[in-house]
């Protein structure tokens, strides 16, 4: 009797122990779903642009910047900023933000055409500098990465994609970085971005890039059967191009088109890619793979039904204020180098 | 028979002890999480960098607004129905949104623009006029 009694307190004290946690957790969930997020990175894009529109228009610098020596002086209010906050004596001596400005002349004959600086131009904390190096230094990896490659899996989904990427060694590629299903989802590949992914058939290539696969049938939409539409149900390729409308006829071959949720996501992707790698956003540096293996028979992936035009205006958009060129009324071209950082800048009272 | 009687008296006791504990537990949380979700804390703060990076983003000439429908109902209970129009104010460039009775929520932005805030006739919400800054 003295056994079950004890029994049963021990039994009551895991039970409240077990409600204890369970407590935590909703605590904790509740406190991550119902914070307000950190906007601090939407600012820092925002400043971006803001000092990308002072700075340049219509991809043409603004000259004054060159000219004009009061714009070293007065940069903040000449591009009709203010920095500081006069309510809060202590946030004016810890400055909440940082900007960073350099315009380089373009030279061909150096590395990132980095070439001679003609304007520079920091102020704010500093500190959020370090900060942010430090933080990069840590996303970033130990090669060095100066390129992206688009390619479409040519087969119906995403698990048979994953299968033949990893199992099948299809003409001896293996891994990739990420794929992008229709519906948008990034999935990661079998290779980190540290890792080098063997997803072209050029290893120099693959040392230096990062290699994205988009779910799209490609050129097999028009095919009912054979081996890359053989999975257990051979209609399915025509299913998918036929039945959804998905296909479109270009040069005598049925090829699937895009979802627009998959070329959302590229897009994100990619400008987070190129933000952390300081990638040049041009078609030189974001490639397709048929611009890799040349010969048209073997690679022709992303295809014809690719937005280029889309895809690489919605980039630019995302990396504007970042690194950019501009040309002068000479012609003469410039990259412009932005870096605008915001640190947390808030009053409870 | 006796013993037996006090033997089951006593275990209805501690099981009526243990599921009042639990109810009482669980009654806790449940409030809690009920709280949480009409905090009029998170509202100013959601409310105060929404408007912050719209002025930010905002160009002199222009008008923008935002929908606070559910913090201007709880501000009527806490600040009365006469003072809505203090519920934003905008000084220099610090944005301070109170919905509670001496308590506020501040951030503030970094365009250099005159941003002044005024309630909507619904009063449901504010719009914010942006002038070029005089200073």
């Amino acid at each position: 009797m003295n056994d079950k009694t004890a029994g049963s307190k021990i039994i009551s004290v895991y039970w409240f122990v077990i409600l204890f946690l369970v407590a935590g957790a909703v605590v904790f969930m509740m406190s991550a779903f119902y914070s307000p997020k950190d906007v601090t990175n939407a600012e820092s894009l925002v400043l971006s642009s803001k000092v990308a529109e002072c700075v340049s228009s219509g991809g043409y610098l603004n000259e004054e910047i060159l000219t004009d020596n009061s714009f070293k002086t007065d940069f903040l209010e000449k591009c009709n900023l203010n920095f500081a906050v006069e309510d809060f004596s202590d946030w004016k001596e810890k400055e909440q933000y940082y900007l960073e400005i350099n315009i380089h002349k373009f030279d061909s004959n150096i590395p990132e055409n980095i070439g001679e600086n003609v304007f520079d131009f920091s102020t704010g904390n500093i500190n959020l500098k370090s900060a942010y190096l430090l933080e990069q230094k840590k996303q970033t990896t130990g090669r060095k990465i100066d390129m992206i490659v688009i390619h479409a899996t040519e087969s119906p989904n995403l698990g048979s994609a994953i299968n033949e990427l990893t199992v099948n060694d299809k003409n001896g590629y293996k891994s990739i970085h990420y794929l992008i299903d229709r519906s948008g989802a990034v999935v990661p590949g079998e290779k980190k971005e540290s890792e080098v992914a063997s997803h072209t058939g050029d290893s120099s290539i693959n040392q230096r890039s990062i290699g994205i696969e988009l779910v799209n049938l490609g050129p097999n939409c028009g095919i009912a059967t054979g081996v890359l539409c053989d999975y257990g149900n051979g209609e399915k390729c025509k299913e998918i191009c036929e039945d959804s409308g998905n296909g479109e006829l270009v040069k005598g071959i049925v090829w699937e088109k895009y979802t627009q949720a998959q070329i959302n996501s590229l897009i994100e992707l990619v400008s987070g890619i190129v933000s952390r790698y300081d990638i040049p956003v041009n078609r030189e540096h974001i490639i397709g793979h048929y611009r890799v293996e040349t010969d048209a028979s073997i690679r022709t992936d992303p295809g014809p039904l690719f937005p280029w035009e889309e895809f690489m205006n919605g980039i630019e958009k995302e990396a504007e204020g970042r690194d950019f060129y501009v040309i002068d009324k000479s012609n003469n071209q410039y990259i412009v180098k932005i870096l605008a950082l915001v640190g947390k800048k808030e009053k409870n009272e | 028979m006796l013993k037996k009687r006090g033997k089951a008296g006593n275990i209805l006791t501690e099981n009526v002890i243990f599921i009042i504990l639990n109810l009482v537990f669980v009654s806790i949380i449940i409030l809690f999480i009920f709280l949480r979700m009409n905090d009029s804390a998170i509202l100013e703060e959601v409310y105060a960098k929404q408007i912050a990076l719209m002025a930010d983003s905002a160009k002199p000439r222009m008008i923008f607004s935002l929908n606070m429908e559910e913090g201007i109902e709880k501000a009527k209970n806490e600040l009365g129905e006469n003072n809505l129009n203090d519920i934003v104010k905008i000084n220099g460039n610090l944005v301070t949104v109170s919905l509670r009775k001496g308590k506020s929520y501040s951030y503030s932005f970094f365009n250099n623009v005159h941003v002044i805030p005024n309630l909507n006739k619904e009063k449901d919400g504010f719009y914010f006029t942006v002038e070029e800054n005089e200073r």
